[in-house]
């Protein structure tokens, strides 16, 4: 499981141009947006590689300012732990 | 609402983005506070750059599994940039080193033998004989070691003890020499005081913000979103961008300037000349505030006394400075006319002319930053004096908004390399080794006889590589850094002098770097929050972190294997008979009784690491040695800074660090300080002075003019470009640590030659085909790319030196500048060819 959050900055202006781009990418969701311009993403990859790409990816898009990571969760066995998780 | 784990996880990290964004998304909360999860969360500061970032370690069954940016921490305020992706990742590559390994032949230490390993007793026993026959045959001076702007506080200062108080040695140098010595040196004439005067908050307070040499884009992403959003949302903020070739700051540039190598000494001396001319200087400020001088020139280039440069140079190594008048400093920088600085620079005089007029606009607050393009300069503490020389003038420095800003590369190049004092000359808190009155306060604090602290400065970073060569430094331990990788024209000097037959070389290291694997012995380390640990970032502010998990194996961290090996050493096998006699308590006893277990760094017992939630930390050092080191060490420390020789560095007491996210220093009464030397922020600055510069005994700073000068070496017409060379986003110094990332490896997996598009052409090069890129002393394969994020102009290439695969220091110059010693890795003269592939 590797999972991580990001906030991708747009300039002003390229805010939909970025999130098309962005949901264009596998793994990606966006579930909303700061100011307009500070998309909330998460990338989920199904493999180490793609989430890696994609991350390195999104400094590349046109109209990026920045791409900031905030959260990001791995572990290599998810059998183990799938069910650890309590409901309170 | 039914979720399992991984949905749980991707909504974990939906909502702390969104808040590290400011925004709420409502549905998500509700749905997380249904579950509860088994991730105990601590905070830590990051492990890679200066910015100093705080975040929070996810641990789960003695393993990290996540990271997330800190909300808490007021540097980053929730974000990280995408080399936090490593944090948890880096303490676990297939790698990892976790026993001690000897180069073995037939059963005993061999240079040429294969690595074996080992156990620490072993280990501990061959180094202690290598030490002890180096020291009876040349003396102190034949032992040395290499640290780090990477080590935590207390491993530094342990480090510093050893040596220079153990060992008698001031061999000892930290990386951080490379990085952040020139930065240093122009602190120390200007200030008499080193570190930033403003902090982060001038990101915020500042209305127009110049980079000289600093892309902050790839290096400190954070500040650069901080900077891009005070651009973006600050009526009028504008952003004026200096480099050799353009970079993703140019992307929010208002004012890109790519200007010829080296001219940044122009540029400098025309916007103060512009000043002047203009007489838009602070005229009060100045008479107050303000002391001029002009520096000694014609200092040489820092190479071997036998270069001929050296030989030519009229003052090598000169740093002194002559007071001079106003008029006289007036008359200095005349030369430097927009018509004289554009034809240096190549650059357009309305973009400099632009520059010129923002300084020169009292209305305009400016924050000025740099970081390498300023610090690895053969000219670096002249250049770094000529920013602050424009401050000066008008008076712009020491309040918010106002900020000439040196940046750092490391995370504790500040708390450890420059606080804790572990280069060659210094001693904690700003003392130096040359001044008696300085070594004698060190002596007491440690409770030595006065006489045990050499006077002289050891081996710096250059001086240690080409010792090593010579055969005259012969027993040398390299903790926390990668120096066969970092170190310039490594094949010349380093290379040969790891591989020395008179030398035995330590390393201890976490990977098996290309300087682990010169060495004859490799120690196993503990790293980041596999330990307790300090670090001081670049706006002054230290911050702690608990001990998380525990390392792989037997790696030890590097406190625990400094100060286990200093009980090898019985005093009279290190001190002479006369220095004991002054102490003859101490006749019988070890290096570890009196550094160590001296009844002040054993003052606090053992006991137990419990959070504010219940949680509970191991701190294996603690338990090893018995006693709480790390905070023994710390106030021990802290004892130069509170009722020290210096003022203004006072830092808190040990526990303080673990309850907030970090303090800048000076800490006065619990506060922290955010503008130095100014009235109203700093306490040190009575009422009615409004500024004084409390370093320099006058309270005056200096404004020093410096001339330009030709760098070591220009192209011409074999070597017909110039090199530069530094850093990526994705990989942090030389990889050691994000290379053994395999997704990260993957995306950007080696090192590219970055050139324009005509010189590639002229060469029957294109982007993609693979390039020769030969100087005078070495060369390299790479790949040509000619677009993307670094785009020279003609005359110039780029080659990161991340890649161990690719080492571009087999062809820098290790020319320095002579005054702070630090190579200048942005300038020397290559020629680059179509590869013929075999």
């Amino acid at each position: 499981m590797n999972i991580a959050g990001v906030i991708v900055d747009a300039l002003p202006g390229h805010e939909q141009g970025v999130r098309r781009q962005l949901l264009s990418v596998p793994g990606v969701e966006v579930h909303g947006a700061a100011d307009g311009r500070r998309l909330i993403v998460t990338v989920e990859g199904e493999d180490a590689g793609s989430l890696a790409d994609a991350l390195a990816g999104f400094h590349n898009m046109p109209g990026v300012v920045s791409a900031t990571m905030v959260y990001h969760h791995f572990e290599e066995d998810e059998e183990v732990i799938s069910d650890e998780t309590e409901q309170a | 609402m039914k979720l399992n784990r991984r949905e749980f996880i991707k909504l974990n990290a939906a909502a702390a983005t969104a808040a590290a964004a400011g925004l709420s998304l409502p549905g998500i909360s509700t749905a997380l506070t249904q579950y509860r999860d088994t991730i105990r969360w601590d905070k830590a500061p990051c492990r890679f750059c200066g910015t100093g970032c705080g975040v929070l370690v996810g641990t789960r069954n003695g393993r990290v599994v996540a990271t997330q940016g800190d909300l808490k921490n007021p540097v980053n305020r929730g974000l990280n940039c995408v080399k936090g992706y490593f944090l948890a990742k880096i303490l676990y590559a297939q790698d990892r080193l976790t026993r001690p390994l000897l180069r073995m032949r037939d059963g005993k230490h061999h240079k040429e033998g294969h690595f074996t390993e080992i156990t620490w007793d072993q280990a501990f026993d061959i180094m202690a004989e290598k030490w002890k026959a180096a020291l009876k045959a040349k003396g102190p001076s034949a032992v040395g070691m290499f640290g780090s702007g990477q080590w935590t506080i207390w491993e530094g200062y342990a480090a510093s003890k050893l040596y220079k108080a153990g060992f008698r040695s001031n061999n000892l140098d930290p990386n951080a020499r490379h990085c952040m010595a020139s930065a240093v040196g122009g602190f120390m004439r200007a200030f008499g005081s080193d570190e930033p005067m403003g902090c982060y908050d001038d990101l915020e307070a500042a209305d127009a913000f110049v980079l000289w040499g600093a892309n902050m884009a790839e290096m400190h992403p954070i500040l650069w979103t901080r900077l891009a959003d005070t651009r973006l949302n600050k009526p009028g903020a504008e952003v004026h961008v200096l480099s050799t070739f353009w970079n993703r700051c140019f992307d929010l540039a208002d004012n890109g300037i790519v200007f010829t190598p080296h001219t940044d000494l122009v540029i400098l001396n025309y916007i103060a000349n512009h000043i002047i001319q203009k007489k838009a200087y602070n005229r009060e400020f100045i008479d107050r505030h303000t002391v001029f001088t002009s520096a000694a020139t014609d200092i040489g280039y820092g190479l071997r006394p036998e270069h001929p440069l050296e030989r030519k140079a009229a003052n090598p190594g000169n740093g002194s400075m002559t007071g001079i008048s106003f008029e006289e400093y007036a008359r200095l920088v005349e030369p430097y006319t927009l018509e004289h600085a554009a034809k240096l620079s190549g650059v357009p005089k309305e973009k400099l002319l632009r520059l010129a007029e923002l300084y020169a606009d009292p209305a305009r607050k400016i924050a000025s930053f740099w970081t390498m393009g300023f610090n690895q300069h053969t000219r670096g503490v002249w250049v770094n004096g000529l920013v602050y020389n424009v401050h000066l003038l008008m008076g712009k420095i020491s309040e918010p908004g106002n900020s000439p800003f040196s940046l750092t590369g490391q995370p504790s190049a500040c708390g450890t390399a420059r606080e804790v004092g572990t280069f060659s000359h210094r001693l904690p808190s700003e003392l130096v080794v040359t001044k008696k009155e300085h070594r004698d306060f060190a002596e007491a604090v440690w409770k030595l006889p006065e006489g045990t602290i050499p006077g002289k400065p050891g081996y710096h970073a250059v001086l240690q590589n080409r010792m090593l060569r010579d055969g005259r430094l012969n027993a040398y331990w390299v903790q926390c850094t990668n120096n066969l990788q970092a170190a310039a024209n490594i094949n010349q000097e380093a290379l040969l002098g790891y591989r020395n037959p008179d030398n035995f070389i330590v390393v201890s290291e976490v990977y098996p770097t290309v300087t682990a694997l010169a060495a004859d012995l490799i120690l196993p380390s503990a790293m980041w929050v596999e330990k307790e640990g300090a670090y001081g970032n670049a706006e002054r502010r230290t911050q702690f972190w608990r001990q998380q998990v525990k390392a792989p194996g037997e790696a030890r961290s590097d406190l625990w294997q400094t100060v286990e090996f200093s009980k090898r050493f019985k005093v009279e096998e290190v001190w002479p008979e006369e220095l004991i006699a002054k102490k003859p308590e101490y006749r019988g006893k070890t290096l570890y009784d009196i550094l160590f277990a001296n009844g002040q760094v054993d003052r606090f017992p053992a006991r137990e690491i419990v959070d504010d939630q219940g949680n509970r930390y191991d701190n294996d050092e603690m338990a090893h040695f018995g006693f709480y080191i790390q905070k023994g060490l710390f106030e021990e420390y802290r004892r130069f800074n509170v009722g020290g020789l210096k003022i203004g560095h006072e830092l808190a007491p040990f526990d303080t660090y673990h309850q907030v996210r970090g303090l800048r220093w000076p800490v006065i009464k619990g506060q922290e300080t955010l503008w130095r030397y100014r009235e109203g922020y700093d306490p040190y600055v009575g009422k009615g002075e409004g500024v004084r510069f409390y370093g320099k005994p006058d309270g005056k700073a200096r404004i020093i003019f410096a001339p330009y000068e030709p760098p070591a070496e220009s192209p011409d017409e074999e070597y017909d470009l110039w090199l530069s060379t530094g850093r990526v986003l994705e990989h942090w110094h030389s990889g050691s640590m994000t290379r053994r990332v395999p997704e990260l490896h993957r995306a950007v997996p080696e090192a590219l030659v970055y050139m324009h598009p005509e010189d590639a052409k002229a060469r029957g090069l294109r982007r993609g085909l693979v390039a020769r890129i030969q100087s005078r002393r070495g060369e390299i394969l790479a790949q040509v790319e000619t677009r993307g994020r670094n785009r020279p102009p003609r005359g110039l290439i780029f080659v990161p030196w991340f890649d161990e695969g690719r080492l571009i220091n087999k062809v820098t110059l290790d020319a320095t500048d002579p005054l702070s010693k630090e190579t200048d890795y942005k300038k020397c003269a290559v020629k680059v060819t179509k590869a013929k592939l075999v």
